[in-house]
Formats: structure tokens, C-alpha cells, sequence
């Protein structure tokens, strides 16, 4: 991948501002069975031009987050803050919430078999999404910038392109659409929730590269929700594990991978093949992930943790420092890295 | 196309060639009883809109003796009045099938405002509307087109108000189904996500996709409201004598059992239009039906 994470100090007019500050962010869903806490206080700081991954398993709140701070969440209670350049993003009213969601703060879906709307064709999915949040844009102007869009995202043919209808797209070019979607506006915060799941390794790898060439051409912040930790090692600068609803470990990508703290992230990093060793059996975590409606007592990981010791049932562990990064983990953040 | 630009070109090839020969052929609906269908709609509509310039006699006045059986200078024979029963019949479309349009657009436009705010914004809006659309759906659409109409006056102008009121709810229900599924679906995710306002999901997003069953139900519905229009005039709530509709003169016909053919004109062509209505909306709906479940 051709950008590493010494590209994030140089981009951005003020990089130590953070241009997205999650604080305690707390979504609870109402379900039959009582209140389902999916999110449980999470903070991280997105900077100007950084890439950021969200790593964890399903259901462990990395989507949820990200749909609680554009308000795409219905049936639920968020709590905390989310500020984009210092307005906070919760419980803002919608009006003024959706001038900044698709415009400022931009997402991208997993599939984009079915993100795109069947019965327009591209140009006019793409001039729509500009004329929503730029009225004053005629629709020529709009239809120009659909072709300069699509170029952008390296589609071949864009003048063309703009008159299909998705059906008549690949995956992965449909995958590019999305991305010209959301960067149509400028954005400065672009959410990437598993982009590249639902495409061939090799369109992944396209699909990663671009989303890195924009980053820097725009200086882009890049959130990217993913459970591929091949993804994160090559294009994130930053990295939050995230388990049952909480940040288990956050730091740069290169200490968090050479000497993860949180037992977690230990084990996931175990899972992954390596092509150095030879596997007859791959490892995997024991247990099965703690589900928010069931959550054991003090450090949600300790039944399936290797280290536990009894105090971690005692309270839920906070974000310690452990050598470069931060960690959640009260056995393994105090010993001296 | 040569071999050395195979890849790209060649699949954009052969992708516009089978765009053009698809656009270039018939409609793959448009066969058997759909084609036989739209033969006669098309007939009909013809018939309504030229018949001024070419009707083969005075549909009002009195053109030979009464009561007189088919023959070739009456092909439907004359009724009790002595009036061209022919003629009469084809005049008929005149009142009938623009009522049944006018009847059909206004359901559909009520019902799909009053079914697209009750599906979007459900709630308390969706309770009211969809209680409405409960009650007047409880009485069978006949009797209370019969109460409305009766109440209003007989007339074709109030028989097309009371119509208008019976079948909206139908709309309204397809559409408020249509559009809580639609809905739920991951472009309109998507489309909130990217910033769009609710009036540009709804409109552009969430309706298009929501119309098939409409324009479905729609055709089939024209041919009910002929009935239906037919039906008022038959009991004296329609159309009033001695204007030329089918109700009113199968009413006639009636009145003189042994002129069978005073009743069969206007019968075979109400029969017409009905099958006519229903084949293509059979077919219609059947080609939407495979379209989704290929996709």
C-alpha cells in the first residue's frame, strides 16, 4: 500500500485538533428483553488526513458507533458526544444534522450490490446527492462533476458510465461508485464500514488503494470498520479494538500489532495465518464472543482470557497505557513494558 | 471487432448490441392473451376517441322501426325507441371508459399520497390513515358506491365521485406495503447516510421502486370500474336515460326480454373491456413477478 502512517503528520491544516472527537458515546437499544447496551462509552479522536480502523468482532459495536453519530440509528438511546469541529453531532436536530451527514462526514456500506438506488442511473444518483446539499448547483455543472466524479474513482468510460443503471456494474465498480458518492461533497470525515467485504481479494486491494489515494489527494480522515485485520495493517495509521461495546485496546498500527496489551487483540492477532509457520490447526480464541445482553462481570473478556486472574471480575478495566498504546486490561497494563 | 481490443470493448459491444435488440422487440409480456388485450383496449380507445366523425347513426335519435332484430342495416338490431342499438353501444365508450380513468387516476393519486405519508412517517399518521382506509374497506364497495351515489344524487358525475371514494383505500394499503418494505432496504440506508432529505427518498428513492403493484392493480381495477360504472347505471344511479351507457341499457334491454340483442351489445362489450383490462394486467403482473425473483 503506498501510504503509511507518517503521512498523517504532515496532511492537515491543524493536525492535533481532532476534527472528530467521540466522547463516551453510549447507544442502548430497547428490546423485549430489556435494554441492549451495544455501545458502552466509547472515545477515540479522528485527526485531519489520519485513517483510523475500527477493528472487532460482529456485533461488538464498531457499526453502531458510527451509525449513532450520523443519526442513523432508530429505536435507540445515544448518549455522549461526537463532535465534528467542535458541534456535537448528538442530539443535534436533524435539519441542521443532515446539512453535515453526506456533506462533511460522509459513510460508506459493506455491500454495494444493494447501496445504490436500481432505478436511477449513476450521473443522476451522483448529481442528486450533490444538488441535495449544494442548491445552487445547476444540473449541468452537477452532471460534469458526476463524470470528473467517476474519473476520480477510476471508472474507465465515466461519460458513458454516468447512463447505466448499477445492475448493468460489477461489484467492485459499484463498490467506486459509492466511494465517488461520498466524496462528492468534500468531505472531511469519510466512514468506510467494511467496504471491501463483499468484493474479490483482488477488487479489495484495488478498492483499499483508492480509498488511500483519496485520503491523501483530499485530506481525508478516514474511519475504517473493519474485521480484516490484513486491511488495517496496510492502510490504517491508528487502530481501536473494539469488544462488547467498548474500545479494548487503541494505538499506532505498528505497536499495537509488534506488542499488543490487550489479551484480545492478542488472540486476534494469533488467529491470523502466517505464511512463516506452519498451521495444522488454526487458533482461534475460546469462548464465544460476550453479547451485550450478557455481559459477565468486571473485564468483559476475562472467560475467555488466558491471563484472567480474579480481580478482573471485579470491575470493568479502564484504557491504560501499555508501552505505546492504551489499553483496557487491568493484568497486562501493569507490567512495566 | 478485432481480437486485439477484446476485453473492454468488446464486452461494451456486446452489451449495447443486446440493449438494442431488447428495446427493438415486442415487450416480452406483450403475447397470447396481454396481446389480445391491448388489441382490443386499443379498439375501444379508438372507437371513444373518433367516433364523432364517423358514428354510423344518431346514437339519440329514433333511425328505424322499433324493436327490429340484427340485420345488416342494423347490425345490433334498434331498441324500444326505434334507435340504432349498435351505435348506442359504441357511443358507450365514451361515458365509460374516460369515467373509469377518471375514476382509476383519482384512487390512484389519493391513495398513493394517503399510502406514501403512512408507510414513510408510520406512526400516528399511519394509525389514522390506515383506520380510514379499515372502515371504508369494511363495506363491500358495491353497496357503499350504491349509499354514496344515492346520497349525493343520481347522476354519472356523483356515481364517478362515490367511486373515486370506494376504491382509493385499495391503493393506499398496496402502497403504504410496498413502501414500509422498500423502506427497509440498504440503498435507502444509504441514501440517508450520503445527507438526502426525506422528500428527495420518498420521491426519487423509496416511490419509484413502489409503483409496480399500483400500475398492476390499476389495469385490472379499469375493467372493475367499467363494471362498476355499469352496475350504477343498471339500478338508475349512473348514467340517467336517454344518454347511451351500457348500465342503463342493459336496464332497457331488460325492460324487453324478447329483444335479446338490446342487452347483449352493451353486455359483450362490457365483457370486452373487462377481459381486455384483466389480460393485460395478468400478464403485466406476472412479467414484474419474475423480474423480482431473478433479481
Amino acid at each position: 500500500m503506498s501510504w503509511s502512517a507518517t503521512d498523517a503528520a504532515t496532511g492537515g491544516p491543524d493536525p492535533r485538533t481532532p476534527i472528530l472527537a467521540i466522547d463516551d458515546l453510549r447507544v442502548t437499544f430497547a428490546s423485549s428483553s430489556g435494554p441492549v447496551p451495544a455501545v458502552r462509552g466509547v472515545s477515540l479522536d479522528v485527526y485531519p488526513g489520519e485513517a483510523v480502523a475500527i477493528v472487532g468482532e460482529s456485533g461488538s459495536g464498531k457499526s453502531v458507533t458510527m451509525l449513532a453519530l450520523l443519526g442513523l440509528l432508530r429505536n435507540a438511546t445515544v448518549t455522549g458526544a461526537a463532535r465534528y469541529r467542535g458541534t456535537n453531532l448528538i442530539g443535534l436536530d436533524p435539519a441542521t444534522l443532515r446539512t453535515i451527514r453526506g456533506a462533511k462526514v460522509a459513510m460508506i456500506f459493506q455491500d454495494p450490490m444493494t447501496s445504490l438506488n436500481p432505478v436511477l442511473t449513476i450521473g443522476r444518483q451522483l448529481s442528486l446527492v450533490m444538488r441535495s446539499h449544494q442548491p445552487g448547483l445547476s444540473k449541468r455543472d452537477a452532471a460534469n462533476r458526476a463524470v470528473s466524479l467517476l474519473d476520480q474513482v477510476a471508472i474507465s468510460q465515466p461519460k458513458r458510465r454516468c447512463d447505466s443503471y448499477p445492475h448493468e456494474l460489477s461489484g467492485g465498480m459499484r463498490q467506486r461508485v459509492m466511494i465517488a458518492m461520498a466524496i462528492a461533497n468534500n468531505p472531511d470525515v469519510l466512514i468506510a464500514d467494511e467496504p471491501t467485504t463483499a468484493l474479490d481479494v483482488t477488487v479489495q486491494a484495488q478498492i483499499m488503494e483508492l480509498l488511500g489515494e483519496l485520503r491523501i489527494e483530499h485530506n481525508l480522515a478516514l474511519i475504517l470498520i473493519t474485521h480484516d485485520l490484513g486491511v488495517v495493517a496496510g492502510a490504517a495509521d491508528r487502530v481501536a479494538v473494539m469488544y462488547a461495546g467498548r474500545v479494548a485496546e487503541t494505538g499506532p498500527v505498528g505497536p499495537l500489532f509488534a506488542d499488543p496489551g490487550h489479551p484480545y487483540t492478542r488472540g486476534l492477532l494469533e488467529c491470523l495465518p502466517r505464511l512463516d509457520e506452519r498451521h495444522d490447526i488454526q487458533v482461534a480464541i475460546p469462548g464465544v464472543p460476550a453479547t451485550p445482553q450478557s455481559l459477565p462481570p468486571g473485564c468483559p473478556f476475562s472467560p475467555r482470557c488466558s491471563f484472567v486472574e480474579p480481580r478482573c471480575s471485579e470491575a470493568e478495566p479502564m484504557l491504560a497505557a501499555h508501552g505505546e498504546t492504551m489499553a483496557a486490561c487491568v493484568v497486562r497494563t501493569e507490567v512495566p513494558a | 471487432m478485432t481480437a486485439i481490443d477484446a476485453g473492454q470493448a468488446m464486452g461494451d459491444a456486446a452489451a449495447s448490441r443486446s440493449v438494442e435488440r431488447q428495446s427493438r422487440r415486442r415487450p416480452r409480456w406483450l403475447r397470447g392473451p396481454a396481446l389480445v388485450g391491448v388489441v382490443v383496449m386499443a379498439a375501444w380507445l379508438i372507437v371513444a376517441l373518433t367516433l364523432p366523425l364517423w358514428t354510423p347513426h344518431d346514437p339519440l335519435d329514433p333511425v328505424a322501426a322499433r324493436l327490429l332484430g340484427p340485420r345488416a342495416s342494423h347490425w345490433m338490431g334498434t331498441d324500444a325507441l326505434g334507435r340504432d342499438v349498435f351505435t348506442r353501444t359504441l357511443w358507450g365508450a365514451r361515458t365509460s371508459l374516460p369515467i373509469a380513468a377518471a375514476v382509476i387516476a383519482s384512487a390512484v393519486i389519493v391513495g398513493t399520497i394517503v399510502g406514501a405519508l403512512a408507510g414513510f412517517f408510520g406512526g400516528w399518521l399511519d394509525a389514522v390513515f390506515m383506520r380510514l382506509v379499515d372502515i371504508t374497506m369494511a363495506f363491500p364497495p358495491i353497496l357503499l358506491a350504491m349509499a354514496i351515489t344515492a346520497s349525493l344524487g343520481p347522476g354519472i358525475r356523483n356515481a364517478l365521485i362515490a367511486m373515486a371514494l370506494v376504491w382509493w383505500p385499495i391503493y393506499a394499503r398496496l402502497l403504504r406495503a410496498q413502501v414500509i418494505a422498500v423502506r427497509q432496504r440498504e440503498f435507502i440506508e444509504s441514501a440517508w447516510a450520503i445527507g438526502a432529505s426525506r422528500w428527495l427518498i420518498l420521491r426519487r428513492y423509496i416511490l419509484p421502486m413502489s409503483y409496480t403493484p399500483i400500475l398492476v392493480n390499476a389495469t385490472m381495477d379499469f375493467g372493475q370500474v367499467v363494471l362498476l360504472t355499469a352496475s350504477l347505471s343498471f339500478i338508475g344511479l349512473g348514467a340517467r336515460p336517454p344518454s347511451p351507457e351500457w348500465g342503463s341499457m342493459i336496464t332497457e334491454g331488460a325492460l324487453n326480454p324478447y329483444a335479446w340483442w338490446m342487452a347483449a351489445a352493451p353486455g359483450i362489450a362490457i365483457v370486452t373491456v373487462v377481459l381486455a383490462f384483466n389480460f393485460v394486467g395478468d400478464a403485466l403482473r406476472d412479467s414484474f413477478d419474475i423480474k423480482e425473483t431473478v433479481r
